[in-house]
Formats: structure tokens, sequence, C-alpha cells
């Protein structure tokens, strides 16, 4: 294993046993969740609007409260610049070193905004907004390949709650912290089950 | 750029490195495509570029399969497609579905089309999703469709065309795309989306598919250079699989680089491509040959050589063994060696995994209140799920069984009253789980019951396949089904692939795969061993009734499609595989094959014949022959038309192996091959037996000569080269045995409203009426038209043909289809048949075709012991003709039977020339100097008073001869089965052991001990049950010593500690106790258990079959059980045990019917029992049976009365000189004057022999 999300990060900090069950022996049992999979809709929705499609027959297919969800999110500030959103829905591929151990990160962004030299990164909440986004995992893996991707420390994450659009955001501080962070995180593994 | 590259080499580094040679020169990963074949080969392209790229960002890599292309543009532009279709209810994904899903859409759609006169019900859905898939992946339009409907003359494109055009719309309405569906949406979609990619890079480009290539012609004009990786002699997954060969130059308009080295692999690999095209045979130093009889011979023989491999250094990963049968059987064998073994191959059911199965089980008991459970079952989730203690498990599945007896108990009910926390902590689970969505409910089950540990991750991983199937349907369906016809709908369908896409190939196991799944996977090893060379799976032709995966390529061109393009296109296919298969061994490839498959079904042969070496192979001559006089004119055969009358006893057996032998040779007949003699047998065990003597004597000889009954020759006309695709039939057919077909007429007899008794009736009839070829509208009996039509309808909707179909198909075939007989024509240079006097006409018209270009035929038997003709198809006179008409050579001299037996067997033929003057022709039986016995006391003929007396007398010469000639074997022949039973049942009192059918199920050893043990576990608690399984078991060597336990279970509770001191009681109680949900796992360890390393090894696999069809159809446990005891005492044709030579105990009498003694012998024999009625030599004696007139009106020419009764006549003649010329040292013809009738003495016509030798010094 060499590929790591924030998703798995996050489960390995939490408990080395249940990330080698669920990522390396995969010992673990499938789900459907409801609010997951309503996520993944208003997900995609966002998406769709931000790319330009039109939206309007999927919309109708939603559900009351989704449609209603989606349509106060959509009334955002941010989405009156539609064109300033550079990416949306993006996967990215990052390669880091550490001493001898090379790993990658992976993930995706929800949407990536571009201020006037700021790249933003939009991340939508379905749930709860990180209570300290300066310090969560989330931000820091993400503005870390941010700033890989962008070139630039002008970097900043923004969380926003779809249940009531609020938000919080945290702002690029330091990569090698960043990257410490990590590797800690990464080093709980034993090492047979890095390649 | 385009280059020329093999698998296994370095092309993958090339076109990295032309990637990332892109991406330093500016070009941004998005501009990048790259396609590979598939999803392993996709994650080695992704790693590489991951390792070889510098830190920082990667990009985003556009790497897909070709597969994976589709799927992931629908995700990106689903949108699009979704504003596009004119049905509401959009989701905001689509539904990427798994194949279970569409096929379950697909069901429904054909149940609304008629697919009227359509054979095989059952494959309709599997020919209809291979004829979409090549529809889809050759990119195929409607035009090019009808095209192809007319080279085919298919009757059925109307009701295709209406169901597949329902199932796209009906998918359509769901957005339910499996991998299919989403390729020809993909299509769709590329043609209205602005293409992004200004590079492509192609590995594997000798396997893309038409359709991806649809879509890079498509995108050609934006693309500023392509990358493509191409094997000219690739392409192994043409055919169904839909893999094209592309001309790139011409594509690019631009040279290919040839970066193939001159290594000696490849070479070896070129060379064999070669060869097989030019149908030359290889030779190669690094190939081993071997073939073998049995395939249980030829899969030890690979253990063992892979254990000395490993020995002697080799490594397990640089291992690998190929073939086109990863079943269960090879399973169970391979899992025995000491090394790790993985399997790449292969499918089964989800619930065949006990975890899976038991989840199963568990959510039907959340959804059905009132619900039943097999005892078998519930033990299994009380060990394995529950975690119950093994005693109180059995304790309460006994239990349950037990009141299940009268009717089925409610399992919850049933459980509420066990006092057992943890049951009741189940209960109270299920009662809480039970309003929850069906996936809620297994996620549930999962988490409480289910261990995360190494021992259980491939349950894990099938459960989650089984998960993702009920999410998939729930999000699809929108919950709209009730749970429990979801649950049996999974249950029964769900297929899942060995191994799951999420299992890795471990690198310290030997690997084991189809052809196919080694070369998908590039796997390299040192060592590679193709086995099962002669099972035709290994070119498999890819045609179907609905489907055919040549005329339905993208680039078909010709006007029709015969039998010629099929085998060419095939071997073209084959060449590239074994190609492949060369490029994927360094050191040695072993080709290994054997005669018989696992169900001792023979092998037509397949890529054995590539490898076969230089033909005339020198003999070791084991067996060598002396002919006498009268035998030598067979040997001297030297071509044409040749009769050889034999009579009994007078080696005609050997002598024909001496022929084949010297055929083989090459002596007779230059440049005979092996697959161009065809020697018909009567029996099976006949068959056998010439092979296994052919291969004494020729070692080193991979494919014999085609010898087998008239139906394995049938059956091999039919399905060689898939022919029956000629007749109309699919694939699937099945060949039912007579138990099955007695089971549908029974059925179709008892629906019609007729008594079961006349079950038998009706069987000979419809035989007889399909073999006479008549009409059924002139057929007067509205009772046969009516079991007919159930019958025949039964019979169409599931495949089955019987063995009449057998020979009738064939012959048909041959007779429509000038292609396919010139085939066999040309193989056919000689045919030898024996027991010619048993012939039946249809195999008379086969033979004769067959011989139609070389007409060399010799047909051996002996008319005077023709005994089949009034009660099958036989044709006596067509022999005596070809006597007549041809060379004939006579065979007379016989050392079998004493001097004084063969001289009453020469009166027999005197005395019928008067009464029954057809009866024989007058060929006598000969002495061969100084070798027949001349015991002057060869004969006894006895006649008494009452039969009792004349019973007793038998049992007493039986005893006497027991104590004075111990290993003299002794033979009862009778007229019936009745007087079998009686018999049996008299000598087994007197405590003579007796042997009834040989071919009776419950004669052989495997079944015997594996119902005895089922029976043991199905109820431990009837006494009777539990006698009947010890004694069985006692016969069992190991338990020898311990007749004791049968006193011991009379006497206690079996299961008690006490039966410790028994070894039997340990074993028993070990196979209850096996946590296990599936009764086929238990049969092999059962198998294994107590004939692992025993010549009976190999039947354990017919057993299996045996019962695996049976518990397929009964489903539980005790349902199967209960169909094993009723089916017993039956033959099963299908099943062809091996046995060994002279296995038959001698201790034992043998008692059987004087038709079932053909081609037996004795040292004494008793023909007893020899009344008038049972046996008439004179016409007032002979009688009709009642349904002889039904059974004439039947035919088409119905023979008069006169002629039956004298058919009989001569039967009964040739019956009793059959029975006579069995015995070698003694016989006995004995009768009684009364016979015993509901406890009165009647009195009785003894048979005329007893009158015409009554002046014999003997009586």
């Amino acid at each position: 294993m060499n590929t790591f999300s924030v998703n798995s990060l996050k489960l390995l900090e939490k408990n080395k046993e249940d990330f080698i069950n669920k990522y390396i022996l995969h010992l673990d049992f499938l789900s459907s969740n409801k609010s997951t999979k309503r996520g993944e809709r208003l997900h995609g929705l966002i998406s769709y609007y931000i790319q330009g499609y039109d939206i309007s027959k999927i919309k109708n297919s939603l559900a009351k409260d989704e449609k209603e969800i989606l349509d106060k999110t959509l009334l955002l500030e941010i989405f009156k610049e539609k064109k300033k959103f550079i990416k949306s829905e993006d996967r990215f591929l990052i390669k880091c070193k550490n001493k001898d151990l090379t790993i990658y990160l992976t993930g995706r962004f929800d949407a990536v905004y571009k201020g006037k030299n700021t790249y933003i990164i939009y991340d939508w909440k379905s749930k709860n907004i990180p209570p300290n986004p300066q310090e969560d995992l989330q931000s820091i893996v993400y503005m870390y390949c941010a700033s890989k991707i962008f070139n630039t420390k002008d970097i900043q994450i923004k969380y926003i709650s779809l249940e009531n659009q609020e938000f919080v955001q945290a702002e690029f501080k330091d990569e090698n912290t960043y990257l410490e962070r990590i590797f800690n995180i990464i080093k709980k593994l034993p090492k047979k089950y890095l390649t | 750029m385009i280059f020329y590259s093999t698998i296994n080499s370095n092309k993958t580094d090339i076109l990295v490195e032309k990637f990332l040679q892109l991406t330093q020169n500016g070009i941004s990963t998005d501009e990048i495509l790259v396609l590979v074949q598939n999803g392993k080969k996709k994650k080695i392209f992704v790693e590489k570029i991951k390792e070889k790229s510098p830190l920082g960002d990667v990009g985003k890599l556009n790497v897909y399969s070709f597969f994976g292309l589709a799927r992931d543009f629908i995700e990106k532009n689903w949108v699009s497609a979704e504003n596009n279709i004119k049905y509401q209810n959009s989701p905001v994904f689509a539904h990427l579905c798994g194949l279970e899903t569409s096929q379950y859409i697909f069901k429904n759609c054909i149940k609304e089309i008629e697919f009227k006169g359509y054979n095989s019900k059952i494959n309709l859905l599997h020919q209809l999703l291979r004829r979409y898939s090549l529809i889809v992946q050759n990119a195929l339009s409607n035009e090019e469709i009808k095209t192809r409907e007319k080279i085919l003359h298919e009757s059925y494109s109307k009701e295709v065309n209406e169901a597949i055009k329902l199932y796209k719309m009906k998918t359509l309405e769901l957005r339910a795309f499996d991998y299919l569906r989403q390729v020809s949406i993909f299509e769709y979609l590329y043609k209205k989306i602005k293409n992004p990619y200004s590079y492509v890079i192609l590995d594997d480009g000798d396997e893309i598919t038409p359709a991806v290539f649809e879509y890079l012609k498509y995108i050609k004009k934006d693309v500023k250079e392509f990358f493509i990786a191409q094997d000219p002699c690739g392409s192994s997954r043409l055919g169904y699989l839909s893999a094209t060969h592309i001309d790139f130059e011409k594509f690019l308009n631009e040279k290919a680089i040839d970066l193939r080295e001159d290594k000696p692999k490849i070479i070896n690999a070129k060379n064999v491509f070669k060869n097989i095209k030019a149908k030359t045979a290889i030779t190669s130093e690094d190939t081993v040959i071997k073939g073998f009889i049995r395939r249980d011979e030829m899969i030890f023989h690979i253990i063992k050589e892979i254990e000395e491999l490993i020995k002697n250094g080799t490594k397990p990963n640089e291992i690998a063994v190929v073939t086109p049968l990863c079943d269960r059987y090879l399973h169970f064998c391979f899992n025995k060696i000491k090394q790790k073994v993985f399997f790449l191959s292969g499918s089964e059911k989800l619930n065949q995994n006990s975890l899976v199965g038991a989840s199963i089980e568990i959510l039907k008991l959340a959804n059905i209140d009132e619900c039943y459970l097999s005892p078998f079952i519930l033990k299994g989730i009380l060990l394995e799920v529950l975690k119950i203690e093994g005693n109180e498990a059995i304790e309460i599945s006994q239990n349950y069984a037990f009141e299940n007896q009268d009717y089925k108990k409610n399992i919850k009910e049933f459980l509420k009253k066990i006092e057992n926390e943890k049951i009741q902590k189940f209960l109270d689970f299920l009662e809480k789980i039970k309003n929850n969505t069906l996936s809620e409910q297994l996620y549930k089950f999962c988490t409480t019951y289910i261990e995360k540990n190494i021992k259980n991750q491939n349950a894990i991983l099938k459960l989650n396949k089984l998960a993702k199937q009920i999410i998939d349907f729930e999000e699809i369906f929108n919950h709209n089904f009730k749970k429990i016809n979801l649950i049996e709908q999974l249950e029964n369908t769900i297929i899942s692939e060995n191994p799951l896409s999420e299992e890795e190939i471990p690198d310290d196991s030997i690997v084991i795969a189809s052809a196919q799944k080694l070369i998908d996977n590039e796997i390299n090893v040192k060592h590679l061993f193709l086995i099962d060379c002669s099972n035709s799976d290994w070119i498999k032709q890819d045609i179907g009734m609905l489907y055919n995966s040549w005329v339905f390529q993208k680039s078909w061109n010709k006007k029709d499609f015969s039998l010629t393009d099929n085998i060419e296109l095939t071997l073209d296919r084959t060449a590239r595989i074994l190609y492949k298969l060369y490029l994927c061994k360094d050191i040695k490839m072993y080709v290994y094959s054997s005669i018989y498959d696992s169900l001792g079904i023979e092998n037509f042969g397949a890529i054995d014949k590539f490898f076969k070496p230089a033909q005339n192979i020198q003999t070791n001559k084991i067996i060598k022959i002396n002919p006498r006089d009268d035998q030598k004119p067979v040997l001297e055969y030297k071509s044409g038309k040749m009769a050889v009358s034999a009579v009994a006893g007078s080696g005609k057996t050997t002598i024909m192996l001496a022929l084949i032998l010297k055929l083989l040779e090459g002596k007779i007949i230059k440049n005979i091959k092996s697959e161009n003699i065809f020697v018909l047998t009567f029996m099976d065990s006949a068959a056998r037996n010439f092979k296994e003597r052919i291969k004494q004597n020729f070692p080193e000889m991979i494919e014999l000569p085609q010898i087998s009954t008239i139906h394995g020759l049938a059956l091999r006309i039919l399905k060689e080269n898939n022919n029956y695709t000629f007749l109309g039939l699919d694939n699937d057919f099945e060949i039912i045995d007579e138990n099955k077909r007695h089971e549908i007429i029974a059925n179709a007899t008892v629906n019609s409203g007729l008594d079961y008794n006349k079950t038998e009736l009706y069987e000979r009839a419809i035989s007889d009426f399909k073999n006479d070829g008549g009409n059924l509208k002139n057929i007067k009996s509205p009772s046969f038209k009516r079991i007919f039509a159930i019958y025949d309808k039964e019979m169409k909707e599931n495949n089955f043909l019987d063995y009449d179909d057998l020979l009738i198909f064939a012959l048909k075939l041959l007779k429509n289809n000038i292609d396919t007989l010139k085939y066999y024509q040309n193989l056919a240079k000689i045919i030898i048949e024996d027991e010619a006097q048993d012939s039946s006409p249809i195999q008379q018209e086969l033979i004769n075709l067959l011989a139609g270009k070389w007409g060399n035929i010799i047909r051996c038997g002996d008319v005077n012991q023709a005994i089949t003709a009034t009660f099958s198809n036989s044709d006596v006179k067509g022999f005596k003709n070809f006597i007549r008409e041809n060379y004939n050579v006579q065979m007379n001299k016989s050392q079998r039977c004493a001097i004084k037996i063969m001289d009453l067997a020469n009166k027999i033929i005197d005395n019928a020339s008067n009464k029954a003057p057809e009866a024989f022709l007058n060929i006598k039986m000969k002495p061969v100097e100084g070798k027949n016995s001349n015991n002057n006391d060869a004969l006894c003929l006895k006649l008494f008073e009452k039969s009792q007396d004349e019973k007793d007398f038998i049992a007493e010469q039986i005893i006497k001869i027991k104590n004075q000639y111990p290993e003299k074997s002794i033979g009862i022949l009778l007229r019936s089965n009745r007087q079998i039973n009686s018999f049996s049942e008299f000598l087994e009192n007197r405590n003579i052991k007796t042997q009834k059918n040989t071919d009776i199920l419950l004669n052989n050893p495997v079944f015997k001990t594996v119902l005895s043990v089922f029976n043991f576990i199905n109820d431990t608690k009837n006494k009777k049950n539990l006698q009947k399984c010890l004694e069985a078991m006692l016969e069992i060597p190991r338990y020898a010593d311990e007749t004791g336990i049968l006193e011991y279970a009379q006497n206690n509770d079996f299961l008690s500690d006490n039966g410790a001191k028994y070894m039997l009681w340990w074993d028993l109680k070990y196979f209850l106790l096996k946590s296990t949900l599936n009764p086929m796992e238990l049969l092999l360890e059962i198998g294994d258990f107590y004939y692992k390393n025993t010549a009976e090894f190999a039947n354990v696999a017919m057993v299996y079959s045996i019962v695996d069809k049976i518990y397929q159809t009964h489903k539980t446990f005790e349902q199967t059980t209960l169909r094993l005891n009723e089916i017993s005492n039956k033959v099963n044709k299908n099943a062809k045990f091996f046995k060994e030579e002279k296995s038959e105990n001698t201790n034992s009498v043998r008692i059987m019917t004087l038709h079932k003694s053909k081609g037996d012998e004795f040292d004494f024999v008793f023909i007893p029992e020899l009344s008038a009625d049972n046996l008439g030599l004179e016409i007032e004696d002979i009688k009709l049976k009642d349904n002889t007139e039904f059974i004439q009106s039947i035919k088409q020419n119905p023979k008069n009365k006169e002629a039956l009764m004298n058919e009989i006549l001569e039967e009964n003649y040739r019956l009793l000189y059959v029975g006579i010329t069995r015995a070698k040292l003694k016989l006995y013809l004995t009768c009684a004057k009364t016979f015993k009738m509901y406890n009165k003495e009647k009195n009785q016509k003894p048979c005329e022999i007893f009158e015409s030798e009554a002046s014999n010094e003997h009586f």
C-alpha cells in the first residue's frame, strides 16, 4: 500500500487494526448509508451546476428537502461568479517523500475557486463542518496537495454546511508541519504493509 | 507510433516512458488517454507512472481498461446523457450495476416475448446476453445485424430483436447499466462530447474490441499522436470476447517497428503459432507430452511432479497450471498439495460459501414469519454462526428433524422453546432487524455475527458482493419488490467470479487458471502445465443458436458461414492462445491429457492433437497375440468389408485388439493415424478395456483411436465443432439417463390420468416410436399422443436428449450437413464394430454413412447370440445379410466350455433347425485342441418335484463347490429380474453371499459410503436407519473388527460417550460435527477420508456429480438424501464408474439375468427355474405380452402375431444358447414340476430341453 486518502489516514490515526482490516485485508462490510447517498446526490448536482449543465430535469427528481437545500446552497454568493470555479469534483494524486518513504496522497476537491491570487478549496459538508478546521487532517492534506498542484502557498479551504450554509475556513501554514503530521500517521502502519 | 511486442516483454515500460516524456514536455495528463486491456494492467500501468513521476503533482491519470473507459465516460458526462433521456425520474447518477441486476431485467423482458418452439428456455437468457455482448462490443449497427441474420438464416431474429429492444428500453428507463450497456451508452455519448485527448497510448492493441477502436477512429482527427503496442500473433480474445485484429499500420498510415527480440522463447512461441495454423504437429524440446487413462491419474501425477520441482528448488510462484476445467474436483485435489494454490478461474454460486449460505438463510428467517429450515442447515448455523457447542447443536437439530417428520415446523417457534442464551438473543436480533431494508439487515447481521479475521476473508469478500447486488437492486427498483423474492433471486443467480477483483494473486502460490486468465494477467512462470488437453473445452467454439461469435464480428464479410469457417477460425484463435501461453513459460511446458474426464466420459481430443508425436510409435509389445488358424484370416485383412462370425469364447476380443494394434502399427493401411480408426463396442466397459490395452502397448500414444459405444460416437458427432448448432440445439443440452427419463414419462403418464404401472410400457413405446421415425398424426392411441406430447415438451424446454435422440440426431446431422459428413468420412478410414448382431438399423446406417469414403468396415459378432431383438431396436437380420454379402471369417473354435457343455450348445442349434429355423446360423463350436475341459460330469440337467427342492439342491451344490473349489466362480442365470431378488434372498438366508446387478449405484463403494454417512447424519435417532448405516460402513475394511458397534448401537443412545472405543463411532461423529452448510463439501471430505490413494478415488468425482445434480433440484440435504436412497438400487448410465479389472468378488455368487450374462463366463453356471413359461422352446409355449398389440400399433409397419411369436421363440433358443455357453467347467439346468403361488403348489411345464435331453445319460 502506498496511496492514502484523508479518510484512510483518519482511520489509521484512530485505529491501526481497523485500518488494516479495511484497506489492506478487505475485512470490512459494505453498507448503504442513506445520508451518504444524500450527500453524494447534492455534491453531484452542485458539480453539474458549476460545470454549467442544465440541472433542471435532474433536480425535479430530488426529494423536497434535498431540493430546498440545493436551492439555498446555489444562492450563495460564490455561485454568482461560477466561472471562477476552475475545478469541480476533481481528483488529485500527489507524490511525497519523507526520508526513505515515498507515498501518494489522493482525494477529490469538491470545487476549487480562484480568487485574485488565492486558490480556495470548497468542501460541501452534508453533515457537520469541522470544529477546528486549521488542525483538521482534511485541511492539512488538501491544502498540502493544492499547494503542489497550483504551485503556491496562497491556499485556503472552506467547509460549507449544506444544511444551513454556514462555513468555516483554514489557511495554508507550513508544508513541513503538514508532512510531519501525515507521515507520523503513516508510520503507525507496520512496514510490511508499505510498498 | 506502432510497435510490435509480446506479453511478458517490456512493452508497458516503453509506453510508460512515452507517457512521462509527454508530461516532461509540458503536456497535461488531462490530455493523455491510456488504454489497457483490463483492470490489473491498469493498476500496473498506474503504479509504474507513479513510481517514475517526480515528486509533487502526478496529475490526473486517464488510464482505463477497455470497459473502464466507457464507465468513466458515463460517470463524467452523465448529466448530458440524462438530459437526452425521455423518461422522467432522473437520478443524479446512472446506476452502473452488476450483471445480476441486468440479467434480472432481461429475464423479465423475455417473459413478455414468446420464443415459440425454441428449445432450452433455460439457456435463452444466456444466449441473448451473448448476442447482445457481441452486438455491443462489435459496435454493430441495425443494418449490420440484419445482414448477419440473413447469413445465418436465423429463425428467431424477430423475437431476439424484440427482446433486446425491450431490454434496452427497460434499462434506460431504470438507468441501470451493466458493463455492456455502459459501452452502448458510451457509443452514443462520445459523439456528443468534445474530445479532451490529444495523445493516445494503447497497450495490448491486439486485444482491442471494435467498440473501442470505433472510438479511436472517431477521435483520430483530434489526436496528435498515437502510441500503440501490438502483437501480430496476439488477439487471443478473438470470438466471443470480441477482440479484433486491427491493421494499425493502415489506420495510422505508418510502418510498425518490430521490437520482438529473437529470444528462443519468442521463436518457439512463433513456431507453435505457425504449426497450429499449418495443422502440423508441434515438436519442441521444452515440451513434455503425456497421456493418461483417467483424469485423477493425470492430476495426481502433476501434483507429484510439482512437489518434485519444489523439492528441487523451484518456487511455487514459478509454477502454473492451465486448464479449462477449474472444477470443484480439481480444487479439491489441489488443495491437498502442501503448497499454497491460488485459483484464478472458475465461478461458483455465492451461497456455496458456508457463511454466505448461512447469511442468506438468516435473511430468510428475518423476513418470513412461518419459516421452515433444513435441520442440516440449522445445525450449520448453530455451529458456525451462533458458535453453539457441538453436542448441543446436534441435539437441537436432530430434535427439530424429529419434530418435522409429520409436517414442516416453524423454526422460530421451535427455537423459542430452547433454553439457550445465544439462541434467544439470535431470535431477538431477527425480530429487531425485521423492518430494516435488506441491505441493512445483511449489514447488521455481518457486524453482529461475523468476525473480521483472515479466516473469513473470502466469505467477507463474497458477502460484500452479495451486499453490492442487494444495494443495486434497492437503488434501481427503489425497494419496489418483496424482500423474500429478492433473496431467492440472488440466492439462485449470483455467480461469483473467482477470484473476486479485490483479491491479489499471492506471490507465494502456484497459480491454477484458465488459459485466458493466465494470459490476461501476464503470468510468467518457469514451468507451465497445460492439463486436460484432450478435453474439448480447450477449443470451445463460440457459436450458439442465437449468437455466432464469428459472423457477429465487425469484420465479417463473407456471404455465408460453414463448418469449415467455424473450424478454421477456432483453430486460428487456439493458435493465438497457445502462442501466448508459450510466452508465459520460461523453462518447460507440460502438455498432459487423459482419455476420460472426471465423469468417466471419453474426451474427444483437443489441443493434445497439436502435440502428438509422430504416428506409428513403436509398440513395446506388452500384449503378444499368437493367433490360432481360425483367427489368422482376421489379421490378414487388407481393406474393404469383412464379417467376423465368432462363437462364444473364441477369443474375439483378443483378436480384434490384435487387429487394432496391427492397424496402429501401420501394417494394414498406410499412413493411418489413430484418429482414423473407429471402433464401436456394445458396452462402455468393452471400449474402456480396449483403450487400456492399447495404452499398455503404446504408452506414448496420446490420441487413441475413436473407441466407444455407438452412443459415445453419436455424442462426439453432436458436440465436436459445436455441430449441435446445425440441428438447432443449444450448447447446454443434457443427456438424461434412464432414471430421469423414467421420472418424466412417469409424470406424464400419471398426469394423463393413467396408472403409474403403465410407465414402463410408454417408455418402450416412446423409444420405438422415435426409432421408427413415424408421424405422431398417424398414431391412433390418444393416450400415447398425449404422453408423448408432454414428454417431448419437457425434453425440449429443458434441452434434454435421451439416448434414442443421440443416435437419431447424429444421423440427421450427417444426412443434412454435407460438410460434417465429409469431415467424419475423411476421418473414418476404417470402422470396426463389435457385437454386430445387436446393432440397430440406425447404428448400421450410421456406419455405412461414415464409411462412405473409404469403405472399410469390419463387423464382428455372433448371430447365434443375438438376444436383444425382441425388446430393443437391434436388428440381427442386418448382420446376417452383411455376412452373406461379404467376405466372412468364421472363428468357431473356443476353449471356454467343457466338451460336454459345448456339445449341448451345438445340439441346441440342431434342435432349433426344425422348430425355429431362423434362430441360428449353422456355426458349431469346436474345441481348441487340448484346451477345453474334458470333465465327464460337466452337465447336470435335473427336474424336481417342488420348487423348494430345486432351490435346496442349488444351495447344497453351491456350498459343495465352495468347499471344494473356493477360488472358482459361480453364476446363477435367470430369466427375469423378479427371480433374481427371490433367489438372492433365499441364498443369503443360507449364508451364501450373493452379488446381484453390479451396475446399480449402491454397488459402488464410494456411493455406498457417502449414502451411509448422509443417512446417519440425516437421522441419528432412528435405530433402523442407524443399523442399516452401520452395517454398510462395516464393509469398509478399516472397520472389519468393529462389528460390536451394531450391538452397542442397538442397546445404547448411539451418540453417548460410551461408543468411544469404536473408530467408526469417532469417524461418524466427526462427519456429524463437520461444521458445513454445504452437503457437497461434506461429500468430498468423506470421499477423501475413505478413498484417498485408492483406485476408487476417481469415482468420488462421479458420485459428486450425481449428488450435486440431485442437490440442485432437491435443494435440501434431507430431500437429497431421500432421493439418493430412492435411486440407490438403480443403474445410472451417466456415471461411468471406473472398476479395477477382476474387481468382482469370486466369494460371492453372481446372480443375473440370462440377458445380462452375455460377455461373462463362470466356472460353474446354474440356470434354474427353466420352465416352458420362462423359456418356451415350442411355439405353443410362446405367449405374447398384453401390450404387444399396442406397441405394434405405433409402428409404421406393424408385425403380425405369428411373426412376433416366432421372433420370441428364436430368441429364446439363442438365450438358452448364450446361457449354456457361459459355463466353463460345469452347467446345471434345473426346473421344478410345480411352483408355489399363494401357498399352493401349482403345476408347471418344464422347458422342452428336459424332454429332448431325457435320453441323455446325465439326466
